[in-house]
Order: C-alpha cells, then structure tokens, then sequence
C-alpha cells in the first residue's frame, strides 16, 4: 500500500461529545456522560472504515455528532476539502447554518431500523427524493425520474414510486433507505449497522448492494457494526471503539492478521467463524464496561484486561499512537500500554 | 390532486366505523345540513326577516290531504288571528291554500351568487305556509332556521380551523424549538386552558367596540370562540411534536436540511392526522354552543343576521315559551347538530383507537 494512494475524505480530530444528565436527589452539580472522548480518525476516498464496538461504546454517537446532529463539545472535523491544507476556517463543526447545509449534502445517514427511518405517511418516490429536493429545487417530473433512477439502482421496480412504506419488508426497505442516501451524490454515507436487524439470508444482499455502489461511484463509508465478521467483510480500515474512545485503528487486513489491543482480541476471540486463533479469553469476559459518568483516570478496559500492567493502566491514560508501520497510510495505532511497550 | 385522492384511498380502511349505525346516521345528517347551506334560499319559503304583522307568533301549520272527505294533495287551512293581543288563531276551514313546489317568492341567491326567486315549496295564491310557525315579528320560523345555519355550522368549522393553523404553528414551532420559548408559550396555554371557558368568552367579548359591522361581528366571535380550542391544540401538538422530533425520519429530514416548519407539517402533523380530525369532530359543538351561548345574551350574533343561538334568545321568557312553543325548535336543531358531532366523534375515536390509547 502507497501512502500518496489514499485521500482523506474526513478527518475527525479529538471529538469531545457529553450529554447532561439529571443528577439524582438534590444534588445541584451537573453530570455528564461522556459519550465520545477525543476520538480522532480518518476516512479515504472510495474506501471504507469499519468502527466496531460493543453496545453503548458510542458509534451512534460518533456518527450523530460528525453529522451535527449532536453539536460537539470540543473537536474539529475536515471534510470533503481539496487538499490537506487546513484550517479552523475549514472546520465542519464552524460552519453556519447556511454553509452547514450545503456541505452536508455530502454525507448521508443510513439508519439501523428500517422501520422508523421512512416516515410512514410519506409515498416512497417522495421519501427517496427529499433529500435531492431540499438541496434544490425540483420539478414534479425531475422528481419522479430521479425516484425512478434510485429505484432501479436499488433494485427496487419503479412501479413503487407511489407506494408507502408499510407495503415493503425489512429488506427493502433497506434498499429504499440506501436510494434516498444516494439521491444527492454524497462523497460519504454513515451507515449505523444497515443490516443487524435484517434476516441474515437478507444482510448479505444489502452489504454486497453497498459494495457495488462504491465500485460504481467511488463512495467512502463508514459502516459501523458490532459484528466483527461483517465489519472486515465490509472494511478496508477499521476502527475499533470503547467507552468512547478508539483503541485501535488500522487496515482491515491488519487487524485481521494482527489485532493488538486486548479489547480486539477479546472481539475477535468471540466471533465463531475468525476465532479460530489463540484463545487468551473466556466466552464470557470478566468485568465491567466502566461508568460514562465517572470515568476512571486510566485506561477504560482496565479491569477487564488480561495484560494489564498494575501501577499504569489504571492511572495512566494510554494515548492512541503508532505501533507498527503495517496498517495503511497512518499505520496500525493501538492505545494499551502493555502493547506500546512491546513495540518500543 | 392524484397525491390527494390516493391519500383519501390510502385512508379507507380506518373507516371502520362503518358498522357503527348511529355515526352513519350522523353523518348522513351533518353532511345533508352543510350541503343545504348554499341552497338556502331554495329550501326556505321566505327570506328570514320577511315580517307578515298580521302572523305574529302564527302556531305551525297542519298540513292535511283530505277537505271534506275528497283528496285534494297538500294543503293548508287559513289561520286567523282572533285575539291580536295574545296572538290566538282559529282554523278558517273554509280556506284553503294547496302546498305547491318550485314557486315563486323572495328573491335570493342560490350559492350566495346566481338570484332566484323559486322556493322549493309554498302556497302561490298570495297566502302563507309556516312550518314550524312564526315569531313575535311574524318571520317565518322555518326559513329563519335554515338561513341561521349558515352562521352556526360554519362557525364551528371555522373557529376551529383558526384554531388547529394556530395552534400547528405554535405548538409545533413550541415542541421543536423547546427551550424557554417552549415553557412561556406552554403556561399561556394553560391559563387559557384553566380558564372558564363561557367566563373568558364573555370578558373577550366586552373588550370588543359594539359598533361594528355583521361581517366584523362574525369575524370577531369566530376569533373569540377559536382562543381555547387554540389553546388545546397547541399544547396537543406541541406534545405530540416532542415525542415525535426523534423519530429517526425527522432526524434524517433534519440531515437532509429540511426546514423546521417543513418537518411540522411534513413530518410530524401527518402522523397525527387521525387525532386532529378526532379533535376537530368533537371540538366543533363546543363552539357551537358557544356561539349559540353568545348570541342568547345578544352578545354575539344580532339582526339582521340569523344564527341559531340568537334565534333561541326569542324564547328566554317562560310565558312566551309556554304560550308559543314553537319558538324553541332552534334549541333542537341545536341538540341534534351537537350530538351528531359527538356521536361520530366518538366513533371515529374507536375506529382510529380501538385500544383506547389516546
Ligand atoms: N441523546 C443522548 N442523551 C444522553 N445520553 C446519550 C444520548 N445518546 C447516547 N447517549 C449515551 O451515550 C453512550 C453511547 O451511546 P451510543 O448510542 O453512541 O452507543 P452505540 O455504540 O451506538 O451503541 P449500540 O451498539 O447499542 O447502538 C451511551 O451510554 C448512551 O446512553
Ligand atoms: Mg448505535
């Protein structure tokens, strides 16, 4: 792999997002749960980063906020830029309201559920066009040939243009959540596990359908699951995720052939079909995820991990850094300590 | 329009109050009433303030098919007055009038703008038919309350259409938005709410100027009547709006850069269309009443228009009800409006929720 080969399309940088919560009895001091905790990576042209972690690890968050539909509390975020030359100027999380939406038109936002992400009164021509016609004015008829366009790509008959969403199943609907994300060309599509709540027979059709739209147009991804399988099926980068940090990032290939952090052996460890190498975990992990509202001073896997080394994991944060050149354009980044001190 | 009609299609099988044979009737009747409105003219007799000074309080007519054994059709009996200080008549049966269609009598205007001056039904010899009587001035009570209707029926609709875009903008901007705006616009509400309603019609009504014109007059009293049903469904909507604005298609139309007020009316109102109309059904006799309320005191509508509350205020002394009782026909008419809108009401709500969960 060429480093020069790879263009950012996104680059998060120390994204900080918490959310208030309501602190219990009488105590009158603000609480918070610090969902994402500096979480920084890239994206490629026409590639796809896979962000994997377990529930409440903060994937919907990271994509909400990238999105600002959570506005950040701190972090910067380049997008969609010509070169690498950036600046506070260029910040997506700076933007107005009116640069906001012009600039947002680039990503798309593909929801888990497909029940609840098309609204139910609304005819499928209209839903899949919406996007495309809030960015510009269309006509009735542009309307209706673009809704017939993404239908046919989706593999959905155009006959349904005028249809509502309670006459398709999961699976389509899928299909119909993907052709309103591709109506306005984006350079980028969020997709928050597109198919863990579809039949398994169905899953393979919807990844293989988002694959064959990034060979076509040159889309970049990131697809976040929890399933590890489907994340290298899907992947070319990975980034895995936990309490609200990246613990690792790197190619897909990689991570496949050499988890490093704990935490990403322990998911792999779990997944029947890849698991099949050293075993250095139960089934079942010891310990808890730590609280988002207290967070420990050092590393958040802490009390789970095997490696841990007493006296500095848990007083020291381990910062995510460079521990091999393998692994893309930025190399395989790790955040554990037992593991920077191998590799140093 | 095709949006329109497969909408309505798309809508059918919520109709499921079809079975219930009181909400068909209901509606049978409301729909005949609102049809009639722009035949006003055709199906009453007279004009409403066509006075005949020697008809005063005239009991309704008997309509008979036999004179003197012998089938004539339709007709009428002379009624004379005999006591002109208590306005008692005695049957003249030695006159008749026949009942005839299509005659010729006050002009009007069919559908308020082609003139006319063919009734549906009357006497042509110059002599009168009174259906359901006549008042102190000798109007004809019949035409009178087919003319009021305009003023009763459509001011229910249309208060409460004042209401529902007011309280859609407001409590749809109030759930949206949240914040400090929502809390201010939320206790407004709720005063308004908590507030007698006759009480606060009566205090709006005072503030108004008297000399104002019957277009004016009708305007305002709508107006009037629309503050607490605004109040309802803004706090309605607004609350609908809160639980709905995270529904992950808001969110996604949020993305999209879909305007606020587009979200509302795009989003959020049509997932909560069946609950308007139910509100809208069982709101309009309040206002009904209401007005009807109003215009007993002569605060609301007065002459020359007509509306059935204002005709009811004829009948406020007990020995005028007594000795003419046909004055109080507009308090029926008034019952049964009300108690259509109820009883489909309420079966649209088991139809629309038949768990009960609104
Ligand atoms: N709007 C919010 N208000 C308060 N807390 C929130 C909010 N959204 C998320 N959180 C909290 O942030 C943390 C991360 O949640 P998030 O939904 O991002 O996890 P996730 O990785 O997407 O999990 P899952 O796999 O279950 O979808 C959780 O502890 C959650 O409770
Ligand atoms: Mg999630």
């Amino acid at each position: 792999m060429q480093t020069n080969k790879y263009r950012k399309i996104l680059s998060a940088q120390n994204i900080v997002k918490r959310f208030p919560v309501k602190a219990g009895g009488f105590s009158s001091s603000a609480m918070y749960v610090h969902a994402l905790n500096s979480v920084s990576f890239d994206i490629y042209e026409n590639s796809t980063l896979g962000l994997v972690g377990e529930s409440g690890s903060g994937k919907t968050t990271t994509a909400r906020t990238i999105l600002r539909v959570h506005e950040p509390d701190s972090g910067r975020l380049f997008f969609n830029l010509p070169d690498e030359g950036v600046s506070d100027e260029h910040d997506f999380f700076k933007y107005d309201r009116t640069r906001l939406k012009k600039e947002r038109t680039g990503m798309q936002y593909i929801f888990q559920d497909p029940y609840l992400a098309l609204n139910p009164k609304m005819e499928i021509g209209d839903i899949i066009t919406e996007p495309a016609s809030s960015a510009k004015k269309m006509t009735r008829a542009e309307r209706e040939e673009l809704a017939k366009h993404l239908l046919d790509i989706v593999g959905i008959t155009s006959a349904s243009i005028s249809k509502f969403p309670h006459e398709f199943s999961g699976g389509q609907r899928q299909r119909i959540s993907i052709a309103r994300s591709i109506s306005v060309n984006p350079k980028l599509i969020i997709c928050d596990e597109p198919v863990s709540s579809l039949d398994v027979s169905i899953q393979s059709q919807i990844l293989n359908l988002l694959i064959e739209l990034q060979k076509e147009s040159g889309i970049s991804y990131l697809f976040i699951a929890h399933n590890l399988a489907v994340v290298f099926y899907m992947s070319d980068f990975v980034a895995v995720m936990y309490a609200g940090r990246i613990v690792e990032y790197s190619s897909s290939r990689e991570l496949y052939d050499n988890p490093l952090h704990p935490y990403t052996q322990l998911l792999r460890s779990v997944v029947p079909e890849i698991g099949k190498g050293k075993k250095i975990y139960d089934k079942k992990a010891q310990g808890e995820v730590p609280s988002l509202v207290n967070l420990p001073p050092g590393c958040p896997f802490y009390n789970r991990c095997v490696k841990r080394i007493e006296g500095t994991c848990d007083k020291i944060l381990p910062p995510l850094v460079k521990v091999s050149d393998n692994g893309g354009p930025s190399g395989h980044l790790c955040a554990c300590h037992a593991v920077q001190r191998i590799s140093l | 329009m095709r949006e329109v009609i497969s909408r309505i299609i798309h809508s059918i099988p919520y109709l499921k109050f079809k079975k219930q044979k009181w909400a068909v009737l209901s509606l049978f009747i409301l729909l005949t009433m609102y049809a009639a409105i722009p035949f006003e003219g055709f199906f009453s007799p007279f004009a409403p303030n066509t006075k005949f000074k020697t008809k005063s309080y005239h009991p309704p007519h008997v309509v008979h098919l036999f004179h003197e054994n012998r089938f004539i059709g339709p007709f009428v009996y002379e009624y004379e007055m005999v006591n002109p200080y208590f306005k008692t008549y005695q049957t003249d049966r030695s006159r008749i009038h026949r009942i005839k269609l299509f005659v010729k009598g006050d002009s009007y205007k069919l559908f308020f703008f082609i003139p006319s001056d063919i009734h549906l039904f009357g006497t042509d010899d110059g002599s009168q038919y009174f259906p359901l009587g006549t008042d102190r001035l000798g109007r004809d009570m019949f035409s009178r309350i087919i003319y009021g209707a305009k003023v009763s029926l459509s001011i229910g609709f249309v208060s409460i259409f004042m209401a529902l875009f007011g309280g859609i903008i407001v409590g749809g901007i109030s759930g949206y938005a949240g914040g400090f705006a929502d809390w201010i616009i939320m206790r407004v509400c709720e005063v308004i709410i908590l507030l007698p309603t006759f009480y606060f019609f009566l205090f709006l009504r005072s503030v108004l100027p008297s000399d104002i014109s019957p277009a004016q007059k009708f305007f305002y009293i709508t107006l009037i009547l629309a503050v607490p049903s605004w109040a309802g469904s803004a706090r309605g909507i607004r609350n609908w709006t809160l639980s709905l604005k995270h529904a992950d298609y808001v969110t996604s139309a949020r993305i999209s850069g879909v305007s606020p007020i587009v979200i509302i009316l795009r989003h959020i109102i049509p997932q909560i269309r069946n609950i308007l109309i139910l509100s809208i059904t069982l709101s309009i006799p309040g206002v009904i009443l209401g007005e009807a309320g109003l215009s007993f005191l002569n605060l609301g509508i007065t002459e020359p228009s007509v509306s059935w509350g204002m005709l009811m205020s004829a009948a406020m002394d007990i020995n005028i009800l007594i000795q003419y009782p046909w004055v109080l026909y507009p308090a029926f008419v008034i019952i049964i409006t009300v108690f259509c809108f109820f009883s489909l009401g309420y079966s649209l709500k088991s139809a629309f929720d038949p768990k009960g969960e609104v």
